[in-house]
């Protein structure tokens, strides 16, 4: 498959940078303290928004192709950049605590400076053609006009996805693995928001996940993994998206019968994400409206309260395995359709744009006769 | 006097980082309740005093903390709260301070944080914590009736006002605190909430925090305070701030944070905050002690292989 000029793989370590070249490809991550006050106040103004109490604004990893100059890399501020002006999610006592205010004769403060606190993600990574490998800094990305990369478009149905049958294997060795923060804030006490990048590459690919973890206490989980693979030799790049949520409770439901009031698996990430996968993949007691798009990830909505009783699941048949992707990983995301939500006396789950799966392939361009 | 040198070897064994006995908890929170129920909800302090933000159970670096700043008699201390919680010893740390605090009760300070509360250390570590060294709850809730009594507030030589969190939109005045029943779980909202949990920020006036809960603070509203209460300073800690230490509003209001390497990982400084007997301040920075990366658990090579 692979050129028979190729090098072998070649890991480095440079103190908080580190990485490895892979044949063509050079991968580098960057691991740094937070920022400093006077970085923090020139991302916060370059932002417009307060960034998370955790901020690791100078970590990287970067992906550069020196056969075709294309990069990848994903840092703090590009991804805040996609956190919204605002969300209608509250913590779970805002209204107990709206009506004390209203008792205590401070009822005319109002949020002044409104954003999405929860720093919801779904910034896939910055993608961009560059003759050397750069961690360009955010602020100064701007001036000099750079070729137009090219773009990752949808699969095709009969695409297989991310192999993750082979990913899966633990025969196969990794020579090179970094976990990389890029953020978390602890919600003023009340959950956790984290992205954090992890990386890991064997003799003939590299495998990237971008997982943005959020844990609202009593009211929701969220998480967003992007995906991203390579094979050498394939002449692609495989991305694929993921957003997931479901209420606090529904969640909760789900803790292992003997302890059910250890509360402890509510903040292992990857016992959540597979109880966001299970409910979002298994098919619901009450029927679903059949989505009109066959080939679109159906959003859910769920009312939190009362367990999962009245939760509407996705329609897709087919849940979405690890080694295989159905239909609903094919479309793009859709907006919510749904107007319920009308659980009394609890707060539904907000809508979010990005629920549902969507797969996506960038074909390398053709450089040098690399490509078989 | 017996009590007296079996506390001393309490306070070394808790030095070493070892934990006291179930037995030996129950007495010692006995001891610092009756201490500290007749501590006011605003302490009273006499300069000089150093004055320490967040702990959160990084004991190692707290040793630290005694080397730069000295130990406890020799120096006065201020601790501003957040004793406990996602650091891997909140039990020897704050076990150790309440040690210091029944053997030297006019020696050290220990004000609330929020994190001293049955809530918040459900969720962040404290109680998990307590459930793995003792096997039971019991030191657990010893401890959280102690957080209970802990004071409010502290005013150095009455014009440092010393807080957690920061100001309230309920109190103009340190009188206003000391009308508080504070010995309860600190409550969702009021003014007792307020003081551990609000932020100065560059807004004017008042604000609401987004997420629904909590509230914000200007220039204004510090100028305001300080004026009406005849102050110089208003120290708070509550905040991670990579040098260690924040001033704002023209020097009004300082964060002070005093866990280094926050979660092992933030890479930050800490510093401590020393005011002598005219009230000038030093800031006193200090990295996490090396020893801390003895308690972190190492990661397993299968989590290399994430899908």
């Amino acid at each position: 498959m692979t050129s028979t000029t190729t090098a072998p793989p070649r890991p480095f370590d440079h103190g908080s940078s580190k990485g490895i070249q892979l044949d063509t490809w050079l991968l580098t991550s960057t691991i740094l303290p937070i920022l400093n006050a006077t970085e923090s106040d020139a991302a916060q103004a370059q932002l417009h928004l307060p960034l998370p109490e955790i901020c690791f604004g100078n970590n990287t990893l970067v992906l550069h192709d020196s056969a075709t100059n294309l990069q990848f890399q994903w840092n703090a501020l590009d991804a805040l950049k996609a956190v919204g002006r605002d969300t209608e999610v509250k913590v779970a006592y805002a209204d107990e605590w709206a009506r004390g205010q209203a008792n205590s004769g401070s009822a005319d403060v109002a949020v002044q400076k409104p954003f999405d606190w929860t720093y919801t993600t779904v910034h896939p990574g910055s993608v961009s053609l560059s003759p050397s490998p750069s961690p360009t800094s955010p602020s100064s990305s701007a001036p000099t006009p750079q070729p137009q990369p090219p773009q990752f478009l949808p699969a095709p149905p009969t695409h297989p996805g991310i192999p993750l049958h082979l990913l899966a294997r633990q025969d196969i060795p990794i020579l090179f693995y970094d976990e990389i923060p890029l953020f978390e804030d602890e919600l003023g006490d009340n959950g956790i928001a984290e992205l954090v990048v992890r990386v890991r590459v064997n003799s003939t690919s590299i495998f990237i996940l971008s997982r943005f973890f959020l844990r609202i206490d009593n009211v929701l989980f969220r998480i967003f993994d992007v995906r991203l693979y390579m094979a050498l030799g394939s002449g692609e790049v495989i991305r694929e998206s993921k957003g997931r949520q479901a209420g606090y409770e529904e969640v909760k439901a789900r803790l292992p019968f003997d302890k059910p009031t250890d509360l402890t698996p509510l903040t292992d990430i990857n016992w959540v994400h597979a109880q966001l996968e299970a409910l979002a993949t298994s098919p619901p007691p009450s029927a679903f409206p059949p989505s009109s798009r066959p080939s679109s990830a159906t959003p859910l909505r769920h009312p939190t309260a009362g367990g999962s009783t009245g939760r509407l699941t996705p329609s897709a048949s087919g849940a979405s395995t690890p080694t295989g992707r159905t239909a609903e990983a094919l479309g793009r995301m859709d907006l919510g359709s749904e107007s319920g939500g009308e659980s009394r006396g609890a707060r539904s789950l907000p809508k979010w744009e990005a629920e549902g799966v969507k797969l996506e392939v960038l074909k390398l361009p053709v450089a040098g006769g690399e490509s078989n | 006097m017996s009590s007296i040198s079996s506390l001393d070897r309490q306070i070394q064994q808790l030095k070493d980082c070892q934990p006291i006995s179930e037995q030996q908890v129950k007495e010692l929170c006995l001891k610092a309740r009756e201490i500290l129920v007749e501590e006011a909800n605003v302490q009273w302090i006499d300069s000089p005093v150093t004055i320490c933000g967040d702990i959160h159970g990084q004991f190692w670096d707290l040793l630290e903390l005694f080397k730069v700043g000295g130990m406890c008699p020799d120096t006065n201390y201020l601790f501003l709260g957040d004793y406990v919680d996602r650091g891997f010893y909140s039990v020897e740390t704050f076990l150790l301070l309440l040690a210091l605090k029944v053997r030297y009760p006019d020696r050290i300070t220990l004000i609330r944080g929020n994190h001293e509360s049955r809530q918040i250390t459900q969720v962040y570590g404290f109680y998990d914590e307590c459930l793995r060294k003792f096997g039971s709850a019991s030191v657990w809730r010893y401890c959280c009736e102690v957080f209970d009594y802990l004071s409010l507030g502290a005013v150095v030589d009455g014009k440092v006002f010393c807080v957690h969190g920061g100001l309230s939109p309920n109190v103009t005045s340190l009188d206003q605190i000391r009308l508080i029943d504070r010995k309860q779980e600190v409550p969702h909202d009021g003014a007792m909430c307020d003081l551990l949990w609000s932020d100065p920020d560059d807004i004017e006036g008042w604000g609401l925090s987004p997420r629904g809960a909590g509230y914000l603070f200007g220039a204004d509203i510090v100028k305001t305070f300080a004026h009406a209460n005849n102050l110089d300073l208003i120290a708070r800690a509550h905040q991670l701030v990579m040098e260690g230490h924040k001033l704002m509003f023209d020097d009004l209001i300082v964060t002070v944070w005093s866990a280094p390497n926050y979660c092992y990982r933030c890479g930050n400084v800490a510093s401590i905050l020393e005011l002598d007997e005219n009230l000038n301040p030093t800031y006193r920075s200090f990295d996490a002690a090396t020893q801390d990366t003895r308690g972190i658990p190492a990661k397993s090579t299968a989590l290399q292989y994430f899908l």
